[in-house]
């Protein structure tokens, strides 16, 4: 194997890893916070993914806006399924919590299929999401080394706004064992409506770079992202925002490995060998790669 | 002056009287022990004056400010600061955030949470340790960091739940120094619950007795020691 396709495969590995990254912290950031499993997280991007496509079809508005709109907008109806499904069943049982994020998920979902269409729309991207760069004898999308800067950009912001900001101390304090943040006067309210405010809008970024790869959006797209995080975050350690980046990194460099080694005739069995590499490494390390600190103690 | 008033509590668990009627004051600048014996209502007195209970009747006020049925994160943002009997640090964050919480998490600025953090931990005796996880700190460090981050809040109260359980002699002994001075320096009051009698008859300059969700003695360490009724329901049964 020579040198030039090392380096293809490492920087396009890089960059489905940043994607993955993004989207395992989307959850992350809900689950450290109210050790819920979010189903609807997959329907934040979905919803954004819309936005983008109408916003790009039917309107004249520069990129810049449209996607500034998107990610906002994802923001928005994170923020609000908190208010609406989650806030009423909170300090009940988490099963409520659970059952609500799938009938946010699956009410979404139903929207998009009632008053758009069940079949996927072609959203209209700007040029650059489908042009390469050549370097020497080496090929890379552009859409990639945007993916990758814009994870760094967003990777470095989330580390200040966590390590450097009261906002940041409380909400890892919170993340940490939520009832004592609360007793040390940090109002529960205002972190769990940031957490999914960071969540919605991690997933509006990945809202367009998911739909630039498929180059549509549809109703369900919300799913295969939704699964993604999922594993990548179980690999990494359910507890740990670190931990959730490094699965995601984790997982894309599986996904490739094996798309690049198996043979032709078990490649469509890739996902089957990944879960049983998946499954063997959680049962040698059930924590994930990084363990984390929790309380079984839930938000009350 | 400030006083915490905890008056008329009473609470019912589904016809279960817990508290009844229990009232009492504490002012800025004492050391107000809390005791009874398991059973007596001490847990949910301190859940009601925290928050996280609301009473069935009575109130609690700080300074004059309403502190019940309200929720927790605003008992402490009126001026009640706490530490946990079993010991509830973010054990993920280091020493110095951790302190920065009991500011941050009141609304306090990053600034002055510093400035505050670094103080508290050089007067408490762990500010080599600053940079250490709170994990890796021995048990009597970790009560002492939770003391530097209910202090960082700058309370007008300060509540104690068994502060010194799992120390050693010397430990509490040097523990109690400190805690002595707590009401003239940082011009607050000090609500201590403990099992300890020794450790509450030392540090205390009055001591309230539970037994049975009610009210059966007040009065300095001296008084309690003597009061027949203190002695029948508490100190004499047990050994504690």
């Amino acid at each position: 194997m020579n040198f030039n396709i090392i380096l293809e495969f490492s920087i396009n590995t890089l960059a489905l890893g940043s994607l993955y990254a993004l989207i395992s912290l989307g959850l992350v950031f809900v689950f450290g916070i109210m050790q819920l499993v979010n189903f609807a997280y997959g329907e934040y991007i979905m919803f954004s993914g819309y936005l983008l496509y109408f916003l790009g079809v039917f309107t004249n508005l520069p990129w810049f806006l449209v996607f500034a709109i998107s990610i906002l907008g994802g923001a928005i109806i994170g923020f609000l399924s908190e208010l609406v499904a989650f806030r009423p069943f909170r300090g009940r049982s988490l099963e409520a919590l659970f059952v609500s994020s799938f009938a946010v998920s699956l009410i979404l979902q139903n929207t998009a299929v009632l008053s758009v269409s069940p079949r996927s729309k072609a959203v209209d991207l700007p040029a650059i999401f489908n042009e390469a760069v050549q370097f020497g004898e080496i090929t890379i999308p552009i859409r990639n080394l945007l993916t990758i800067a814009v994870t760094i950009i967003l990777l470095v912001g989330l580390l200040v706004l966590m390590k450097k900001t009261p906002l940041g101390i409380a909400m890892r304090a919170a993340s940490e064992n939520f009832p004592a943040a609360r007793l040390m006067g940090v109002p529960a309210n205002l972190v769990i409506s940031i957490a999914f405010i960071i969540s919605g809008f991690l997933a509006g970024v990945v809202a367009i770079f998911w739909s630039a790869r498929s180059g549509a959006v549809e109703p369900m797209m919300g799913q295969g992202p939704l699964l993604v995080g999922f594993i990548a975050v179980v690999i990494g350690g359910m507890y740990s925002l670190t931990g959730s980046v490094l699965g995601g990194f984790a997982y894309a460099v599986l996904a490739n490995l094996l798309s690049m080694f198996l043979p032709n005739e078990l490649l469509s069995f890739r996902d089957a060998f990944m879960f049983v590499i998946v499954i063997t490494f959680l049962v040698i390390r059930p924590q994930g790669l990084i363990k984390g600190t929790y309380t079984e103690e839930r938000v009350g | 002056m400030d006083t915490l008033e905890v008056n008329g509590i009473s609470k019912n668990f589904e016809g279960v009287q817990a508290l009844q009627n229990v009232s009492f004051s504490i002012q800025n600048g004492e050391i107000f022990g809390l005791i009874g014996p398991n059973g007596s209502g001490k847990t949910t007195l301190i859940n009601v004056i925290t928050g996280l209970l609301p009473p069935t009747a009575g109130s609690v006020t700080i300074a004059g400010h309403n502190a019940s049925h309200i929720p927790p994160y605003k008992v402490t943002r009126l001026g009640l600061a706490r530490t946990f009997q079993s010991i509830r640090l973010f054990k993920d964050l280091t020493v110095y955030e951790n302190v920065e919480v009991g500011y941050v998490g009141i609304g306090g600025k990053r600034k002055e949470a510093q400035q505050r953090s670094e103080q508290l931990l050089s007067e408490i005796g762990l500010i080599d340790l600053k940079d250490q996880l709170a994990r890796e700190l021995n048990f009597a460090h970790q009560r002492r960091l939770e003391i530097a981050r209910a202090l960082c809040s700058k309370p007008k109260f300060l509540f104690l739940d068994e502060p010194a359980a799992g120390m050693n002699e010397t430990e509490t002994k040097s523990l109690l120094e400190y805690l002595k001075t707590l009401p003239a320096t940082k011009n607050l009051g000090v609500l201590v619950v403990d099992h300890d009698m020794s450790l509450i008859m030392n540090l205390c300059h009055r001591i309230h007795v539970l037994n049975n969700g009610t009210t059966i003695a007040e009065g300095s360490p001296e008084e309690i020691r003597h009061n027949p009724q203190v002695i029948e329901a508490y100190l004499g049964d047990t050994h504690e």
